[in-house]
């Protein structure tokens, strides 16, 4: 379990790692940082990153902007150094501007370079329309939909 | 289909009534300026346009508004250096998008090819989003401008269709 040093860093459950397993990451969030719905409004989003078995998981928050932008460079160096098939979940990605979507692009790039691939998993429409606009459909994958993890439990892909 | 292109020249003449304006030092004003533009826009353009029936996220002026005026503000800071000045103001061809910066010797160039270079991306949305965009230089400053219109031109819905998920 890898994660980066963002400022509204979420915190992992459970004891350690050996406790979470390869099964399934629990992802708690900080409810002060958070309430209710989410995230806060222009808050800075985050992103966390998981090894999960052959591949590895990253999950976007919020606001991927230039807030996060040293973030997400820490993340792709991992996802691409580890060179696994890697699953993005954007589904609670509530705004992405060109930092975010350059992230996307150049992991895909990065990850098919290795002999890998990138997959999204959605429903994200913001997301989807960002990729397609700048021409990138054709390096990504989209798995299909799953139920909005709402518990923030993340399943093994 | 293709997106707008990065012209040379002052912003569309015509009316145009300020609504807003921001001096911009950091991310997190751009930040501000950003949801404020597009709240703006919500609460004034789309009382007129409510909905595209496309349902895109981006059919929607605020989104149009709210990326490119984050995108523009942010690639002022970057480029330009604060201080960065942004406005907003609405006229009969939509919303435009006016942001300076002291740069006026690093004018913005076409993007590239190229998706996985470092940069571009940024002014590869604003063409999208924006029917217009260019740039000029007045009394020192650098000066970039995007006009937003109200509706999603055929082609960004087009384009919009595409997205896969």
């Amino acid at each position: 379990m890898v994660t980066g040093p963002g400022r509204n860093r979420r915190r992992l459950s459970g004891d350690d790692d050996a406790a979470r397993g390869e099964q399934e990451a629990k992802v708690s969030r900080k409810d002060e940082d958070h309430p209710a719905s989410g995230l806060q409004e222009n808050a800075p989003g985050d992103v966390v990153v998981l090894s999960q078995g052959d591949r590895t998981l990253v999950i976007l928050y919020g606001d991927v902007d230039v807030r996060v932008s040293e973030d997400l460079e820490y993340a792709g160096r991992f996802s691409i150094d580890a060179g696994r098939c890697t699953v993005m979940d954007v589904r609670q990605v509530t705004m992405m501007d060109s930092v975010g979507v350059s992230f996307v692009v150049r992991l895909a790039a990065g990850l098919r370079a290795a002999g890998t691939e990138l997959l999204l998993q959605g429903p994200s429409r913001r997301v989807s329309e960002l990729i397609s606009l700048v021409g990138a459909n054709e390096l990504t994958r989209w798995l299909p939909e799953q139920t909005p993890a709402a518990a923030a439990v993340v399943e093994r892909s | 289909m293709s997106a707008a292109v990065l012209t040379e020249g002052r912003p569309p003449s015509g009316f145009w009534a300020q609504r807003l304006d921001w001096e911009i030092d950091s991310f997190g004003s751009s930040v501000e300026a950003r949801t404020q533009a597009r709240d703006a826009v919500a609460a004034a353009g789309e009382s007129v346009h409510p909905a595209h029936p496309s349902g895109h996220v981006f059919s929607a002026a605020s989104e149009r508004v709210e990326l490119t005026m984050g995108e523009l503000t942010v690639n002022g800071l970057r480029h330009g250096g604060p201080p960065v000045t942004a406005s907003l103001s609405r006229g009969t061809q939509g919303w435009l998008l006016v942001v300076t910066d002291q740069a006026a010797d690093r004018v913005p160039v076409p993007p590239g090819t190229d998706l996985t270079a470092v940069g571009g991306l940024g002014l590869r949305l604003v063409l999208s989003m924006a029917v217009e965009v260019g740039w000029c230089v007045e009394e020192d400053r650098k000066l970039v401008w995007a006009l937003v219109a109200d509706a999603p031109s055929p082609g960004l819905v087009h384009r919009l269709d595409q997205a896969v998920s």
